[in-house]
């Protein structure tokens, strides 16, 4: 079935096409948005929010992009504003700790994250970069995430955030640079 | 200086072989019930719950009616029997002087 059809499928309110829609993009989703995250449990609720999205908004897709680029987006988007969320209920618990009300974030937020599909003798060091990703700014985060965790060309990477096929290949290179530093960093405190 | 620049590298190359982290099955199960749930309560009122808040108001509404004509009539009433003492009382202040 070729794209246009299934689109105008989806927007007619076909639950069988929604379905079918889900099947092929779950895992997708799932696995750009847990790199993002970070928590398998926030990115479950996540995922679903993803298609909730995304069924109330199929009718607004003008078809100016593939279909696939345009979730992508909505991924990425809702899983930033997520992590906003997150990091503003972390500041608000640490003001209200200084003030003796306990905070409200749970200590997993801040445990290493072991990505289900690591293998197993990179875990470690994969858990390790996962951290150092997270303080990444937020388009190198994105970037990087998009290339080495959910596998995209950067031709699909720029198209997913609007940008040029130079600006993606300059975010990746500044990310790279960063991570560096950031390993760097953390072998000095911890590896000597 | 190579020990860390080579621990480096290697962290860096760590994605090496990651598979793609699998959603959960019943996604689809689980998002269809959201969607629903929010249509529930999005949902106009059903009929029987018009018909019974109809009701209510229809009876408030009388009783409010049938105090009203009650506390009128007891207010006539009572007007009434002032009136009549008045007479009385000044009749009888009359035959006394």
């Amino acid at each position: 079935m070729d794209e246009v059809h299934f689109i105008e499928r989806l927007k007619s309110g076909d639950r069988e096409a929604f379905r079918k829609l889900v099947g092929e993009y779950r895992d997708r989703v799932f696995n750009t948005a847990i790199g993002l995250l970070q928590n398998r449990e926030d990115t479950e609720d996540v995922t679903q929010d993803i298609f909730i999205g995304i069924f109330e908004s199929i009718s607004q897709f003008r078809g100016d992009s593939k279909l696939s680029t345009w979730i992508y987006r909505i991924t990425i988007q809702k899983s930033l504003a997520f992590i906003r969320n997150r990091e503003r209920k972390k500041r608000t618990g640490i003001v209200f700790s200084l003030f003796g009300r306990e905070s409200q974030i749970p200590l997993t937020s801040q445990a290493s994250f072991y990505h289900p599909g690591v293998v197993l003798e990179n875990k470690e060091r994969a858990a390790v970069l996962f951290g150092a990703m997270n303080k990444l700014p937020e388009n190198q985060r994105i970037a990087f995430t998009l290339h080495k965790v959910e596998f995209l060309s950067y031709n699909e990477i720029s198209e997913i955030m609007k940008l040029t096929l130079p600006a993606v290949e300059s975010l990746m290179f500044r990310a790279k640079q960063n991570l560096r530093r950031f390993l760097s960093d953390y072998y000095d405190k911890n590896e000597k | 200086m190579k020990a860390k620049e080579q621990w480096v590298n290697e962290t860096l190359d760590s994605f090496e072989g990651l598979k793609r982290a699998a959603a959960d099955p019943e996604t689809f199960g689980l998002v269809m019930r959201q969607l629903q749930h929010a249509e529930q309560k999005r949902a106009p009122l059903s009929y029987g719950i018009f018909l019974r808040i109809a009701a209510g108001l229809a009876l408030l509404i009388t009783v409010n009616v049938i105090s009203l004509v009650y506390y009128h009539q007891n207010d006539t009433l009572q007007n009434i029997q002032k009136s009549l003492d008045s007479e009385y009382f000044s009749y009888i202040d009359n035959l006394n002087p």
